[in-house]
């Protein structure tokens, strides 16, 4: 994954996958705004589509998934929402320079298995299935 | 989550092109979504009908192809990755290319877990912390 020297070439894999990540969470943190708000306040798809002059159908595409957004969609969708990003820009996690798939759950604070369960005693990582085969 | 050997494979082993390379490192990307992220929306997880299948999907949208994984729940936030489907070979939903898809995740937990049944809810919440309320599941033949 992420290669810890200062000069070493990154990977193409790294590249895209990083790509992918800042997408999702980019989206992770509109869509959170706008189902907290549209439960505190009732607010609608439609209302968003009349603030920007747009047909709801647009603002539905827009908040299912962060395929085609850009720049300029999360900043209109979040105006229409009274409110703006605040980007914060920090160094890389040393978690995040191990392979995606065997971060620790520690830093995946929601999607937790149920403690009581056989299941969650043996899930303290994002971790690959024995098949025996 | 959890992924079956073929899965962490077919991410992470080293591919010859890199079309290939991008897409699968967007799929990973995709997939920790399930792990990390702090809301779940019903275009990312969604329930194959029929019910009694509990065969689930997360859709990766973007780039083209779009890719299927499908799985099970364990228990709640614990999703078991079988394998994954280029929805463009799926063809439509519960023809042949469905059903053999849905067959095959539920072959492959049998073979995982086979005195224990997957988790039957439809209610997300009784199986993901944070989903945003929505249509995770159409109990109906279209898709």
């Amino acid at each position: 994954m992420v290669p810890t020297s200062e000069t070493a070439v990154l990977t193409s894999f790294d590249i895209a996958y990083f790509r992918q990540q800042l997408r999702n969470r980019v989206f992770e943190a509109v869509i959170a705004y706008f189902a907290d708000r549209a439960a505190a306040f009732g607010l609608t798809k439609a209302a968003i589509a009349a603030k920007l002059g747009k047909e709801p159908s647009q603002i539905t595409r827009w908040l299912a998934g962060p395929g085609n957004w850009t720049l300029d969609t999360i900043s209109d969708l979040l105006l229409a929402m009274d409110a703006e990003l605040e980007p914060v820009v920090m160094p890389l996690n040393e978690e995040y320079r191990a392979t995606p798939l065997t971060r620790t759950n520690a830093d995946m604070p929601l999607r937790r298995a149920d403690a009581s369960t056989t299941a969650a005693k043996s899930s303290e990582k994002f971790q690959i299935l024995a098949t025996g085969t | 989550m959890y992924v079956t050997p073929e899965l962490y494979r077919a991410l992470y082993d080293p591919k010859p092109t890199e079309w290939e390379i991008d897409r699968f490192a967007r799929l990973a990307a995709d997939l920790a979504v399930f792990v990390r992220a702090m809301n779940i929306v019903p275009q990312y997880l969604h329930r194959l009908a029929p019910r009694r299948d509990r065969v689930w999907e997360i859709r990766s949208l973007e780039p083209e192809p779009q890719i299927r994984i499908l799985g099970l729940f364990a228990a709640k936030n614990v999703f078991i990755a079988t394998h994954y489907e280029l929805r463009e070979n799926l063809g439509v939903f519960d023809r042949p290319g469905w059903r053999i898809a849905k067959r095959r995740a539920a072959a492959e937990w049998r073979k995982l877990f086979p005195p224990y049944d997957a988790r039957p809810e439809t209610d997300i919440h009784q199986l993901v912390t944070g989903a945003i309320d929505g249509t995770y599941f159409r109990d109906r033949r279209a898709h």
